[in-house]
């Protein structure tokens, strides 16, 4: 008797680490990009980058989101000697497993503190604007229930959630901005390249640098691409769309806020959606709403971080499943989340974290690419970037 | 069925236990045994070895020698029926003597339950008994022959040697002839039509239309499905399931369309249910759906032949179990919960309208309540001024807080829904009007209520009233519980995580890899236009994606030509689009042409 066929396929979790569905496409590698620098953040980045930059603070973040696609292209071209491998077992191969193993670590626990702040930030500001009288552990524990549970699925699931998500993450608040604008003033945008753009340009751009996560986290999903080819087009158009969210956030809060007011305001946005109605008065003020909205934002950010981590471990410890990992990180999110005392001490943790996150994410690329390059030199003429021709397709279709 | 074991005339030549008749036997068992075929007969088998060991001693001897073929003693043979059957009443053992020269021993056997006693007595006794039928000249050895030939006028004749077979035959309603000297039962079909006619769905009823239904009866829904698809490609496949009693359950599928991997999974699946008895399709449902915990239905439960072919056009395979009125059809996908058969009858803009407002009804049963209680009891600053005013005074003397008043009336609706359903027909009506009218009034009257929630539990229980899918509403039904309950503990971000929740879980779900929300996602954008939105039949050219069929086209024709098809024949000068023209001016020529061909 011949094998059963589950035993040779996919299906054997044996093979699953060989067999990598390749199933998702290039709007799935932008979802996932877009979901993971979407998040909480918005509620207070026009503060922090127009109290930096001032009235260029649209310019900062056109240029921030540039110097933050540097660090993608990076791993990208990494992941061009390596099509078949995630981010974890690439460093594997580059450094051997224990450095490699180290190599992944520091990602790792950086994802576990971030994720935590962020559900402690979002967590915060649901208490403080909607729910006072709840104990933020409480908010901060659905938050995390909530994501812990879909971060159970497995990589292509996480793909399709993310893309599912896209849309409700990006339509309600660009219709948002929208019925914001009346209160506009043109002048509160001028200068347009600020007061002293040498000095406010760069601060404003490194802050805004510095908000973005994503470096790592698609190259979780790039292996599982349908076509390899996609891989930059769906980094690109990831990355555009974050670009394109932020700043038409920041241009619509300086201008109705201008940068005096906005440097007061604690949420600017929370703010900008108290200033909007909805034609028809159907609905008194939309602020609720919008957090509602918001929560998706956060929970697929969280999602991001906190299936990368668990997803990372397992692939450092060379575990089949990640999902037993994924119940036992529940306790870490939550004592990263508290750690913090009060929001002062939060927003100085952030800001430091992120600060760290951007270094992280500018050294990654490099050491990476220079490893792997000495290492093609090493081998010359035995590996070229593997060809991008498509080995597998699904039998019939595949994601977008 | 073991088809194969026919007499041959020279086994008929043979004297009573010669050994060439006893090698043949053997080869048979043999060949039973081997073939593993006849998975059916071995399980009868058993049985019959059981229940003779608890009825009947005396042919312990027989089954342990595991052979329950017939002998060419009719004594015998009428033995083992009978033990068979025990003292169950409605075997009928007829004795008679077929009356050549020598007259013959012969016994009918029938379950008097299952048969048509006119065929009984005019095409089976009545030849038999009649003299002028067996010529003198009829030998012993020439008599099945004879038999076979000219006396029985069945279609259906067939010969067993097995008594488990014969057993298994007899009670699909069949009747079994034993005629001395003869090794074989002869069965002949004079089943009773059971079951009704064919009359419309109760539960899927269309406006537009066929307005069929299946039957209990399976063989009449294989007819029905044979009507809608008139295509030898059409299989049938038909397994027994049950360990104490079989069931009849059978495949449906379209042979060189229906994904060949899905088709021997659904198979696999069925294979392994061993129950001591099914007769339902959602008891064979419960076996066959992929996430067991889940609240949504990823089997689909229709009882409309017209919906089952649609679907197996599109390459899904349906089971129909005998006995049960509805077809099981896999993979099921969320979008087909607001989708009814009837869409696809009607034009489309109709259809894209009437399926919004479906959707919309179907998100309202799900939302409202936990939107009611988010907005009343924490979210209060968005309810515009006006309405907050009236909202406060509807609310006014209510003891309770908006969540338990959701709650009870909620319940409340579910109990009257419930006793409505379970209540004599007449009755039922008459109670929903008593409650609707008397507890929503009283409710308010007493203080109990507000107004306002008796409008938003109408609009609940409405919603899910106008879902297609009985299942998916009962989901929604079901959930709103707990979203009224996580909304009432942190408001609109309960609800929104709540909201959450549901969508991860739909994200996840699967049903035969066929992920529950596609084609949304994974998307493929040119179905999504027959989601919520249905686009005019000449443009669904593919079959969906997702369930990965053999042969995807649909159309045999380009869109393109129909949409530029109409010509303004009975309006020639009037305005004509340039594609038109062109098409009327080549038509044109062509008769011309033809004209002038004649007259040279």
């Amino acid at each position: 008797m011949s094998q059963p066929v589950a035993q040779q396929g996919v299906d054997n979790p044996e093979n699953a680490r060989k067999f990598k569905k390749r199933e998702l496409g290039s709007w799935t590698i932008a979802a996932v990009l877009v979901s993971t620098e979407i998040g909480p953040t918005i509620l207070g980045l026009p503060r922090r980058i127009s109290t930096l930059a001032g009235t260029a603070a649209p310019m900062a973040i056109l240029l921030g989101g540039l110097l933050g696609f540097l660090p993608l292209l990076g791993l990208w071209a990494v992941w061009r000697y390596y099509p078949e491998l995630n981010f974890f077992e690439i460093s594997k191969r580059l450094f051997g497993h224990t450095a490699g193993v180290v190599f992944n670590f520091i990602p790792i626990l950086f994802y576990l503190w971030y994720g935590g702040l962020v559900a402690r930030e979002f967590a915060s500001i649901v208490v403080s604007a909607v729910l006072p009288r709840t104990p933020v552990e409480i908010t901060l524990l659905v938050m995390l229930l909530t994501t812990a549970i879909a971060a159970r699925d497995d990589v292509v699931g996480q793909g399709r959630m993310h893309l599912f998500y896209l849309p409700l993450l990006f339509l309600p608040s660009l219709l948002g901005m929208l019925f914001g604008l009346k209160e506009a003033h043109l002048s509160f945008l001028q200068p347009f390249l600020g007061n002293a753009p040498l000095r406010q340009i760069p601060a404003g751009s490194w802050a805004f640098y510095t908000t973005l996560r994503g470096i790592i986290i698609p190259l979780i999903f790039l292996p599982f691409l349908a076509k390899r080819k996609e891989a930059i087009v769906g980094l690109a158009t990831g990355q555009g769309l974050v670009l394109l969210y932020d700043l038409l956030l920041m241009i619509a809060t300086l201008a109705v806020f201008g940068v005096g007011e906005l440097r007061q305001l604690e949420w600017p946005t929370l703010e900008y959606t108290k200033a909007t109605s909805l034609p028809g008065s159907l609905l008194e003020r939309l602020d609720s709403v919008f957090l509602a909205q918001w929560v998706i934002a956060v929970f697929t950010t969280l999602l991001t971080v906190y299936h990368a981590s668990a997803y990372g471990l397992a692939q450092s410890f060379n575990l089949v499943d990640h999902r037993p990992l994924v119940t036992s990180l529940l306790p870490f999110f939550y004592c990263a989340a508290m750690a913090p005392p009060n929001l002062p001490i939060l927003y100085q943790c952030i800001t430091v974290t992120n600060s760290i996150g951007g270094i992280l994410a500018l050294l990654y690329p490099v050491i990476y690419l220079a490893v792997t390059l000495l290492k093609q030199r090493h081998n010359r003429g035995a590996t070229q970037p593997q060809s991008l021709e498509i080995p597998y397709r699904s039998a019939v279709g595949h994601d977008r | 069925m073991a088809g194969q074991h026919y007499p041959t005339r020279q086994s008929m030549l043979q004297p009573a236990g010669s050994q060439q008749s006893q090698q043949e036997a053997r080869h048979a068992r043999e060949q039973m045994k081997t073939s593993g075929v006849d998975l059916l007969d071995s399980i009868v088998l058993q049985k019959i070895a059981l229940e003779a060991d608890a009825v009947n001693r005396s042919i312990d001897t027989v089954l342990a020698k595991r052979t329950p073929y017939f002998a060419e003693e009719i004594s015998y043979n009428l033995r083992v029926i009978r033990t068979l059957f025990g003292e169950s009443n409605d075997i009928v053992v007829r004795e008679l003597e077929l009356p050549m020269k020598e007259p013959v021993r012969a016994a009918l056997i029938y379950l008097s339950s299952l048969v048509k006693r006119e065929d009984i007595n005019n095409f089976i006794l009545r030849p038999l008994m009649d003299k002028k039928h067996f010529p003198p000249a009829l030998s012993l050895e020439m008599l099945y022959q004879h038999l076979h030939a000219h006396l029985l006028p069945d279609g259906d004749f067939r010969t067993v040697s097995h008594v488990a077979e014969a057993v298994h035959h007899l009670l699909e309603g069949e009747a079994l002839l034993l005629v001395d000297t003869i090794n074989r039962g002869i069965l002949i079909g004079v089943e009773a039509p059971k079951g009704r006619s064919v009359e419309p769905p109760n539960i899927e009823s269309a406006v537009l239309g066929p307005q069929a239904g299946f039957t209990e009866q399976i063989q009449t829904n294989f007819s029905l499905m044979r009507q809608y698809l008139h295509s030898s490609d059409l299989r049938v496949v038909t397994m027994e399931i049950g360990r104490t009693a079989l069931t009849k359950v059978a495949i449906c599928y379209i042979d060189g369309l229906t994904n060949t991997d899905l088709i021997a999974e659904v198979r696999r699946r069925l294979a392994m249910i061993e129950i001591d008895g099914i007769w339902d399709a959602g008891m064979i449902e419960q076996f066959l759906e992929d996430n067991h915990v889940s609240p949504f239905p990823q089997v689909q439960l229709s009882e409309r032949p017209d919906k089952t072919a649609a679907n197996l056009l599109e390459g899904r395979v349906a089971v129909f179990v005998d006995g049960s009125p509805f077809s099981l059809i896999v993979p099921g996908v969320f979008t087909q919960f607001y989708q009814a058969s009837e869409d696809y009858n009607e034009r489309w803009p109709m259809a894209t309208f009437i399926r919004f407002s479906r959707a919309v009804a179907l998100f309202f049963s799900l939302v409202t309540p936990s939107l009611y209680v988010a907005l009343t009891e924490f979210n209060q600053e968005l309810i515009p001024a006006n309405f907050a005013v009236a909202v406060a005074s509807g609310r006014v003397g209510v003891p309770f807080p908006a969540v338990i008043e959701v709650f009870a009336m909620e319940v409340v609706v579910e109990v009257l829904r419930e006793a409505t359903l379970r209540m004599p027909q007449r009755l039922g009506q008459a109670i929903s009007i008593v409650g609707v009218l008397v507890i929503g009034q009283s409710a308010i009257s007493a203080g109990f209520a507000s107004p306002i929630v008796v409008v938003v539990v109408a609009l609940t229980t409405v919603g899910s009233f106008a879902a297609p899918s009985y299942q998916a509403a009962m989901a929604l039904r079901m959930l709103r519980f707990p979203l009224l309950l996580i909304s009432a503990i942190f408001g609109l971000y309960g609800t929104m995580i709540g909201l959450l929740l549901i969508f991860n879980h739909l994200l996840s779900l699967k049903s035969f890899g066929v992920p529950f929300l596609s084609p949304v996602v994974p998307p493929h954008p040119k179905e999504w236009l027959d989601t919520v939105v249905q686009r005019p039949l000449w443009l669904r050219d593919t079959r969906p994606k997702e369930l990965k069929a053999e042969d995807q086209k649909r159309l045999g024709v380009d869109p393109a030509t129909i949409w530029s098809n109409p010509t303004n024949v009975l309006e020639p000068h009037g305005y004509l689009s340039r594609r038109g023209l062109k098409h009327l001016v080549t038509a044109r020529r062509a008769t011309r042409g033809g004209q002038s061909g004649e007259r040279t």
